[in-house]
């Protein structure tokens, strides 16, 4: 057969596919939609020849075209390829943080050293702390836990508690997702993030405790400090995994390690930052409300137990 | 990598194989036509922040300035992660991209996955480094089919939308002598290479013309104009005969 018959005996029947598909890329679904699966069938066969005849490229083209558009109409789904994070995120993520259990110690450690490094440092010589922060964020510091003007950092209106709001979710969610993203550098970017992090913190903690006033401070920090500190300390792990896979690829190549790899890590890529615009949530309209500072270093405790215990065992098989 | 691929491919078409066991042709799109997509989107995002700055002064007119402001930050920070994402998964690419031809696919293919999407732009800052898009660009040349670190971390490229197919089909006529068969017994390959040649010949100088088939002169018996002709008749008889 030739390209002229092949062409002129099949191309009401491309026609009619290609009318199919149209229909069903605007999502109008007729009866006559049931014939496109095997009208796909045939249509990939007519590729198939064309291609191994080496038809013109015009006709393999067009061909081309619509079997990928009518391969996209008829799998939606994104299953197998790096679609969903397999089951529901609330039972994912703490199991993907218990598999990576060994980085989740190596970013404790890079969070927690510098961050009590730096409080115990700044108790005997308060220069380490102007080292490190502006004289923008002590005044800030000093604005809101000082000694003088007390109260000053309770607001009084909604207006203000969701400004803040939005500062915590562009300021915090932003350096989460960049810590993740730096990782990708042969973790030095997730690494040098979450270090940095542990120094800023340690040092305003420090300079709270060098010159402001603590008994306002803790309560103010404990709401929030679980969800904020560790999210952060998740983003890191998620990092600190993507740039494994550039460092140690195994058997793989590193394109393909990191492909895996970021599948595999999923979970914590969505579930560190959510845990971050959770912390806004409480920082923005909790952490300063009114209420007396036991109850808010309660509550902050026991927000720290219940991510624990969420962490640590939700999400486990159920053995019979 | 794709192993089915000779080495020596001169072209950039990632041939992929689908379920239903046939092969496709996708054709990747070069950091240059994404560099000018990007450069649109800017301007797009730069026009939808002029917008929101409309927003941010109504609301903080009604709600006050410090909710206002929080609005202000909640919309930046969703433009500056969300914004491509949306486009990419609920119409294939960025108003840039679109209108540069691109759209984002799976290496498969497959639209982009929302997890895809979200991998992809969340690395486009590493991608930026250290100014420009650099290691984009690296990583781009160092791949076959011009993936940035985000596409290879999320397993997705940029492609053209309508790849082009050369620009005619029917082989012109007053090229030709009527059809004819080849002289020798030609393989697949040659066959198909003839064909082409025929399709694509509106597209040269008459010289270059000239200069391609006349590699050919075995089979033709000619050179320069008559053997162009005949070449065309040969490529007419293997089309419709």
């Amino acid at each position: 057969m030739n390209q002229h018959r092949f062409e002129t005996d099949n191309a009401p029947r491309w026609e009619e596919t290609g009318h199919l598909v149209t229909l069903a890329e605007k999502r109008q679904w007729t009866p006559e939609l049931e014939r496109l699966p095997a009208l796909f069938r045939q249509l990939c066969a007519d590729l198939s020849l064309a291609q191994h005849r080496m038809y013109g490229a015009k006709l393999c083209g067009e061909l081309n075209r619509l079997v990928l558009r009518a391969r996209n109409v008829l799998s939606r789904s994104g299953t197998g390829e790096t679609g969903g994070t397999g089951g529901s995120l609330w039972a994912t993520f703490p199991r993907a943080v218990r598999r990576e259990w060994r980085l989740l110690i190596v970013n404790m450690l890079l969070f927690w050293v510098p961050f009590l490094a730096f409080i115990a440092a700044a108790h005997y010589n308060e220069r380490w702390i102007f080292a490190v922060l502006k004289d923008q964020d002590m005044s800030n510091l000093d604005r809101m836990y000082g000694q003088e003007n007390a109260g000053a950092f309770l607001r009084d209106k909604f207006g203000s508690d969701f400004g803040m709001f939005g500062f915590y979710v562009y300021n915090n969610i932003s350096i989460g997702l960049r810590t993740i993203a730096g990782g990708v550098l042969a973790t030095v970017g997730a690494v040098f993030s979450t270090a940095l992090q542990g120094v800023l913190l340690g040092a305003s903690f420090g300079y709270v405790h060098y010159s402001g006033n603590t008994e306002r401070f803790y309560p103010f920090v404990a709401g929030h400090s679980s969800f904020e500190l560790m999210g952060l300390i998740l983003c890191g792990v998620a990092g600190t995994r993507l740039g494994m896979a550039v460092i140690h690829p195994g058997v793989l190549s590193r394109a393909e390690a990191l492909k895996v790899t970021a599948r595999r890590a999923l979970p914590i890529i969505y579930g560190g930052p959510l845990l971050v615009l959770l912390a806004a949530f409480v920082e923005g309209f909790w952490s300063a409300s009114s209420a007396p500072p036991e109850l808010k270093l309660a509550v902050g405790a026991a927000l720290w137990l219940l991510l624990a215990a969420y962490l640590l065992l939700a999400g486990r098989e159920r053995r019979a | 990598m794709n192993p089915s691929a000779p080495p020596d491919k001169l072209d950039t078409m990632q041939r992929v194989e689908l379920a239903s066991g046939v092969e496709v042709e996708l054709h990747p799109a070069g950091p240059l036509v994404r560099a000018g997509a990007w450069m649109i989107d800017l301007l797009w995002i730069a026009l939808i922040n002029f917008g929101l700055l409309m927003v941010h002064l109504l609301a903080s007119f009604t709600v006050g300035w410090e909710a206002g402001g929080g609005l202000n930050l909640l919309l930046a920070f969703f433009m500056s992660w969300f914004y491509r994402v949306l486009f990419e998964v609920r119409r294939g690419a960025t108003p840039g991209q679109k209108s540069r031809g691109l759209k984002v696919v799976m290496t498969s293919g497959a639209p982009v996955t929302w997890s895809a999407s979200l991998l992809r732009n969340l690395l486009r800052g590493v991608d930026f480094l250290p100014g420009l898009y650099l290691t984009g660009l690296a990583s781009c040349l160092m791949t076959r089919r011009f993936q940035r670190l985000g596409d290879l971390v999320a397993d997705t490229m940029v492609v053209y939308a309508n790849p082009s197919d050369g620009p005619v089909s029917l082989i012109p006529s007053g090229h030709w002598e009527g059809a004819r068969p080849p002289a020798l017994a030609l393989s697949r390959e040659e066959r198909g290479a003839i064909i082409r040649f025929a399709e694509r010949l509106p597209m040269w100088s008459e010289s270059r013309r000239q200069e391609l088939a006349d590699h050919l002169r075995e089979l033709t018996g000619a050179t320069g104009q008559d053997g162009v002709r005949r070449l065309m008749s040969i490529g007419r008889w293997l089309r419709d005969s």
